[in-house]
């Protein structure tokens, strides 16, 4: 066997090894920006569809403190009406409602 | 105690009582009725602590036949059950009842039953109310406020309060309202009262107040109503309703109605609730019973859908709407409620968005409303 031919045959390969490698690179670096992106338009998304949501339902926004905590106690299942304070909430509750709208 | 009695007034006695007599009770006097014979009249009284109905049978002058004859003055208690089973079977149109200490004869043509009596020292005593005039409103009045606001209580007794109904009453108007915190409906009316007559808020037992519709009469005859000593007392014809009042604070309703609205739609009463009847078939099983309302100006339709069986769509014309396009769903459990307590043939619906209230009033009754809260989904 010609030992020239496998030695060039051998430095080729790796040629070609070398280029692979920097194609590997760059699209290595092209998903990283494409995940980036993706992770950017995510929270874009989120934070729109917050807003989108905030405008369907046409809530006043919510303002202070008390009335955050009180929101979210709701949300999470719990009366907050004076009637039934802390208690679980089957559904929506009309004095629950009320007591939100006019702290707000 | 020894009285005759017409058979057919002693049994329709008998039956108006029972409705206070309880299926279950820790104190077996109370499946008994109080029967009482006092000068010329026959009281029959059954109580089971939270209401009591007592009636009377008295001659009347306009009439020749006698209804009661009152033989020896006395008191005894009887099984209600048995009595009234026995009473409506007897052969005879009069009927005989004779008790010496505790056994009791009742006797009708050749019937003769011998009763064991208990002692009616036992009985509890019915709760005192003055008999001074409170307010005067008509029996079939009555009956449809009991009627439009006493089904929206609530079941559970998680909140005591809300198993019952409001009774406001402030220059001259008489207002129920009963809630059971997700639907509201409430009526007014104008009622004759006593002058500088005063009547603090009171919750009435829902309960009570369903027992009472039943006996009213379908009458223009007017009822007096007293509510003291935490007891209501509904006087008519020869009868005495009493219920316990339920303590403690009815929440306020006042800012709960909303008074702006952006859609008003009218629709017919009937085909509304019949559209929405058919709808409920396929929200039966899922939770909340949830229908779903697309109200837009050339095009309203009623849909549902339950994951596992199917869905439904239908269309349904409006008398007249006025307004943005709106969307909603709630229970139809409620809706039906609501519509079948509408007097009228018209009911105006009334949306503010699809989150807040919406309130059913009948056309051309403005002292009626039905509010429903509706329940808040993901837009589809």
């Amino acid at each position: 066997m010609d030992k020239q031919f496998v030695f060039r045959e051998v430095e080729h390969l790796q040629d070609r090894i070398g280029e692979f490698y920097e194609e590997l690179g760059a699209i290595k670096v092209q998903l990283q920006e494409l995940i980036e992106e993706n992770q950017r338009l995510f929270l874009e998304n989120e934070h729109l569809r917050e807003r989108a949501k905030f405008y369907t339902e046409e809530q006043t926004p919510v303002q202070g403190e008390a009335l955050k905590y009180l929101s979210s106690l709701y949300d999470d299942g719990f009366h907050i009406c004076n009637l039934n304070y802390g208690a679980m909430r089957d559904g929506d509750c009309l004095f629950c409602l009320q007591n939100l709208q006019s702290r707000s | 105690m020894r009285f005759v009695v017409r058979k057919a007034d002693f049994l329709q006695g008998l039956q108006q009582v029972a409705r206070a007599i309880p299926t279950r009770t820790p104190k077996p006097i109370l499946y008994g009725v109080l029967l009482t014979a006092q000068s010329d009249q026959l009281y029959i009284t059954g109580y089971d602590l939270e209401i009591g109905i007592q009636m009377h049978i008295e001659n009347s002058d306009d009439n020749e036949q006698n209804i009661i004859q009152i033989e020896q003055e006395g008191s005894v208690v009887l099984q209600a059950r048995y009595l009234i089973d026995i009473v409506r079977k007897l052969p005879h149109s009069l009927i005989r009842v004779d008790s010496q200490q505790s056994t009791v004869t009742i006797q009708s043509g050749t019937a003769n039953y011998q009763l064991n009596g208990m002692d009616y020292r036992e009985y509890p005593d019915l709760p005192i109310v003055h008999d001074e005039r409170g307010f005067a409103v008509m029996a079939s009045t009555l009956k449809g406020l009991i009627e439009h606001s006493a089904f929206a209580v609530a079941s559970s007794e998680i909140r005591p309060t809300l198993t019952g109904v409001l009774w406001n009453y402030a220059d001259g108007k008489l207002t129920l309202t009963g809630t059971d915190s997700h639907r509201l409906s409430t009526q007014s009316t104008q009622v004759e009262s006593h002058q500088d007559y005063a009547l603090m808020d009171s919750i009435i037992p829902g309960k009570s107040l369903m027992e009472l519709s039943r006996i009213l009469p379908d009458t223009d005859q007017l009822v007096d109503i007293l509510i003291e000593n935490n007891q209501l007392l509904v006087t008519f014809l020869n009868t005495r309703f009493l219920s316990r009042l339920i303590e403690g604070k009815f929440p306020d309703t006042t800012r709960i109605i909303p008074s702006t609205f952006r859609t008003n739609i009218v629709f017919s009463t009937k085909d509304l609730h019949d559209s929405v009847e058919r709808a409920a078939l396929l929200a039966r099983d899922t939770d909340n019973n949830i229908v779903r309302f697309q109200f837009r100006r050339n095009n309203i339709e009623i849909l549902s859908h339950s994951p596992e069986i199917g869905k439904v769509v239908e269309s349904i014309d409006p008398i007249t709407f006025e307004g943005e396009d709106m969307m909603i769903a709630c229970n139809a459990k409620f809706m039906i409620d609501a519509l079948r307590q509408t007097p009228t043939d018209q009911v105006r619906i009334e949306l503010t968005g699809s989150g807040s209230p919406f309130v059913l009033r009948p056309v051309g009754l403005d002292d009626l409303l039905h509010l429903i809260l509706p329940v808040r989904i993901a837009n589809i």
